[in-house]
């Protein structure tokens, strides 16, 4: 069997949806992830949508897609046996990944200070929402709230400014912070070779979307000015030309003129070919097209009114443009592409009679891919890995009993 | 003295623009010594192009560009034409002291240059080698070329963000540009991880399209399983399921339209955002309590809800919703961000950044806090080619015979 990238590496997950994401990813790059979920099931189990959309802890797809390649136990932490579990789930473990409120650990005795008291080369991730302290530390979050906060719904939206912004669909805010634990967590790990000891990583949802936001930035930052936000296309502080299109197929087209002159006399090469010489006959050199820009996209439109928005994508790629068109995500799914690189995984996902065909890690290790296992059913690995621990099945089934586990 | 933890990670950076530059950031910030491999004969749109240029394009020449100090803080700059002889030999002593060599070139780039990954692992058989083209390295579509805006309408990102019914609103800045750069990161972290517990270094062929294509959510899934299409949700909230959950207007600003995104994830934010609005007699229906009801009046408690926060001030709606309990965030700009948002202030996220030709600004701070070992901004952006001496006198030992004949051959340049 191929050794996966992160065979050996254990994360204890205690966490809910702004950091799921982060332990999937370690998951499926060969970690062990333990996620511990309180008795009745981790509340992202009650999100759907659901197999057949019938609501049930065992077909939320939300729950699968977050929640691929970990172990499952539960434990009642507001129990004095299952704060004893959990700090010896963190004793064998090289770190934690958690989002409960600043605080609530230690309030329970199984706080840092605790943890690393058992483990010293712990490195503990504490996802929260704004902060461990500070004047919003107490704030109600969302994802939505949190996209709002950052600054990135400013640059998101339409031309017409009497339309709301748009939050972009998912939980984006939630993924930003997850991709920096999982960068904070790995780079404590190479640190602790250097050092010897673990050691705290501290994310706040807010901080990380709050640096996600590019040029709204660099706009502010050096020269004073905001960003007004724009259909499609990037926000600015001046208000530029469309670049997505509608095609004859009434799907969208990415495409706009270029001021690479090769690229240039190719697009024109194939508008000659395809009857449309005259239309661009009336431009010059580039100064000239970047002073009629909406000129020269309009008579583009025009000749390329026959295509189908995929037709286009492929069209400008063949010139070596950069053009593209906006696809729905399922459309990936059966896309050679796809197929060739290997990028969907089929999983026998319990709970659904026939394979389901996963996202893979965006990665390649091309020596040691990833493998995309099934999510967990609520405390399906209790007796394994409490059995690891050294429990036997009496006690085990004495803790079930009590309401532990 | 505490180490930073990837101070001992030295990265060889062939990245351009920003996807790359962000994961470098990341990694510089952490303690990496990241060396941007520049040549003029490529010269970074990050120099050139993106903007803004607060004294003028070209000014200070290619070093004029806030854009590029923004991202490349903490990182050295090395001039290096690949496509001369001579370079070869230089690349290969690089390469024999690095652990990573990063790039976001189209597919191809670096074998054409001479140096495929089998002749890399040659030098440095544990080299850590990540490439992050738009769709990857392998399969029909590796010769596509992408850019932030292309990788999220192709993904299905762009799809995904604007009102059922309308023209996409996809997303207002490379949003995949940022998190091609973070998973780059994380692939680095993990190959050396790998590397620490294995011994080997690996090839990791990253395709930003696939990456975007990962933060779909349940799309993919409800297709197969409930043959359901994909679809745009606005503001609104199926999974979880939330009511009201939208961006309502609040009064303009010095011009400028200014919103309130206020969500209720539980029947008690309900109560409390009504207690807030002083219980007008639409929201005490008893069919809005429940969370059924209020997805089935959604339109109208929307409308009801834009009424009530259209005359009030955004921030000043916030803190009062927030102190009574209620989800509530200002669609901030970078004005509410460096100005009024308190919580990014106790913070300290957007820390000052000196350059000694274009002046001190805030930039980005580093959102990943380790207690023992703090990264974060250091020294400004290298300027072009600064660092060519040190790296290659100092680092490689190069006399300054062999330094004058590979300037003389245009070799660092």
């Amino acid at each position: 069997m191929t050794r996966r990238p992160l065979a050996g590496l254990r994360v204890v997950e205690l966490a809910d949806q702004q950091a799921e994401w982060a332990g999937k990813l370690l998951a499926d790059m060969g970690a062990d992830v333990i996620k511990v979920e309180p008795p009745e099931g981790a509340a992202t189990r009650t999100v759907g949508p659901f197999v057949d959309d019938v609501p049930d802890p065992e077909r939320s797809l939300f729950f699968w897609h977050y929640n691929t390649s970990k172990r499952s136990v539960t434990l009642n932490l507001s129990t004095r046996e299952g704060r004893a579990l959990f700090l010896q789930l963190a004793a064998q473990a090289d770190a934690v990944i958690e989002t409960t409120m600043p605080g609530a650990l230690d309030a329970l005795g199984v706080g840092y200070d605790a943890l690393a008291t058992a483990n010293p080369r712990l490195v503990m991730v504490s996802v929260t929402p704004w902060g461990p302290d500070g004047p919003y530390a107490a704030y109600a979050s969302g994802d939505l709230i949190q996209m709002a906060m950052s600054g990135i719904i400013n640059s998101c939206g339409y031309d017409d400014h009497d339309l709301p912004p748009v939050r972009p669909g998912e939980n984006h805010a939630y993924h930003i912070a997850s991709h920096h634990a999982v960068i904070g967590l790995m780079a404590a790990l190479l640190g602790r070779e250097l050092s010897g000891r673990g050691q705290r990583v501290d994310i706040a949802v807010h901080d990380c979307a709050s640096v996600c936001s590019e040029f709204a930035a660099t706009h502010w930052f050096y020269m004073g000015n905001l960003v007004l936000r724009q259909t499609g296309r990037h926000a600015h502080p001046l208000i530029t030309a469309p670049s997505a299109h509608p095609a004859r197929d009434a799907r969208w087209a990415n495409y706009g003129q270029t001021f690479n002159e090769n690229a240039w006399q190719r697009f024109l090469a194939w508008a000659e070919v395809a009857g449309f010489e005259e239309l661009f006959q009336q431009f010059g050199d580039a100064s000239d097209r970047l002073a009629r820009g909406s000129e020269v996209v309009d008579a583009m439109s025009a000749a390329m009114a026959a295509l189908d928005a995929e037709q286009i994508w492929k069209l400008g790629q063949s010139l070596g443009l950069p053009w593209a068109m906006i696809r729905r995500p399922e459309e990936w799914l059966d896309d050679p592409h796809s197929e060739a690189r290997g990028f969907f995984q089929k999983v026998n996902q319990e709970g659904y009679g026939q394979p389901l065909r996963f996202a893979g890690p965006p990665y390649t290790f091309t020596e040691h891919p990833g493998e995309i296992r099934r999510a967990p059913r609520t405390g399906e690995h209790n007796q394994q890995v409490y059995g690891e621990l050294g429990y036997s099945a009496a006690e085990l089934s004495s803790l079930r009993d009590t309401g532990v586990i | 003295m505490a180490a930073l933890p990837l101070e001992n990670v030295r990265v060889l950076d062939f990245s351009w623009a920003m996807a790359g530059p962000q994961a470098s950031r990341l990694l510089a910030d952490l303690g990496a010594d990241v060396i941007r491999l520049e040549s003029a004969a490529r010269p970074d749109l990050a120099r050139t192009s993106f903007g803004p240029h607060p004294h003028g394009q070209g000014v200070h020449g290619l070093d004029s560009s806030g854009y590029f100090n923004h991202f490349n803080r903490n990182k050295r700059s090395v001039t290096l034409n690949m496509q001369r002889e001579e370079a070869q030999t230089v690349f290969r002593d690089l390469l024999s002291t690095a652990d990573v060599v990063l790039e976001n070139f189209s597919a191809g780039v670096l074998t054409r240059w001479g140096w495929p990954f089998s002749r890399m692992r040659e030098v440095r058989p544990d080299i850590v080698y990540v490439s992050m083209a738009g769709p990857g390295h392998r399969g029909p579509y590796a010769n596509q070329r992408t850019f932030g805006p292309t990788v999220q309408a192709l993904s299905g990102l762009t799809y995904l963000s604007g009102f059922p019914g309308m023209q996409p609103a996809g997303w207002g800045f490379s949003y995949m540009d940022h998190t091609g750069g973070y998973t780059a990161a994380i692939a680095i972290l993990f190959a050396l991880y790998q590397r620490v517990q294995a011994g080997y270094g690996e090839h990791v062929d990253l395709s930003q399209i696939e990456a975007a294509i990962t933060l779909t959510g349940t799309a993919i899934l409800d297709y197969q399983v409930n043959g359901r299409a994909s679809a745009p949700q606005g503001n609104r909230s199926r999974h979880p399921a939330a009511a009201p959950h939208g961006i309502y207007r609040c009064a303009d600003e010095d011009g400028r339209d200014r919103w309130i995104a206020i969500a209720c994830y539980t029947d008690e934010q309900w109560q409390t955002l009504i207690e807030a609005a002083g219980r007008p007699a639409w929201a005490t229906d008893d069919s809005l309590a429940g969370l059924s009801g209020r997805l089935a009046d959604e339109d109208a408690i929307d409308r009801a809800l834009d009424a009530w926060t259209r005359p009030q001030l955004a921030q000043e709606l916030m803190r009062r919703l927030q102190r009574m309990g209620v989800p509530a965030g200002v669609v901030q700009n970078h004005r509410d961000l460096t100005q009024e948002d308190e919580q990014l202030e106790h913070r300290e996220m957007f820390p000052q950044i000196f350059h000694d030709l274009l002046g001190e600004y805030r930039t980005d701070g580093l959102p990943i806090r380790l207690s023992e070992t703090p990264g974060g901004v250091r020294v400004r952006s290298p300027l072009w080619g600064e660092h060519t001496d040190v790296v290659l006198s100092q680092m490689l030992g190069y006399d300054s015979g062999k330094m004058k004949s590979l300037r003389g051959q245009e070799v660092l340049a």
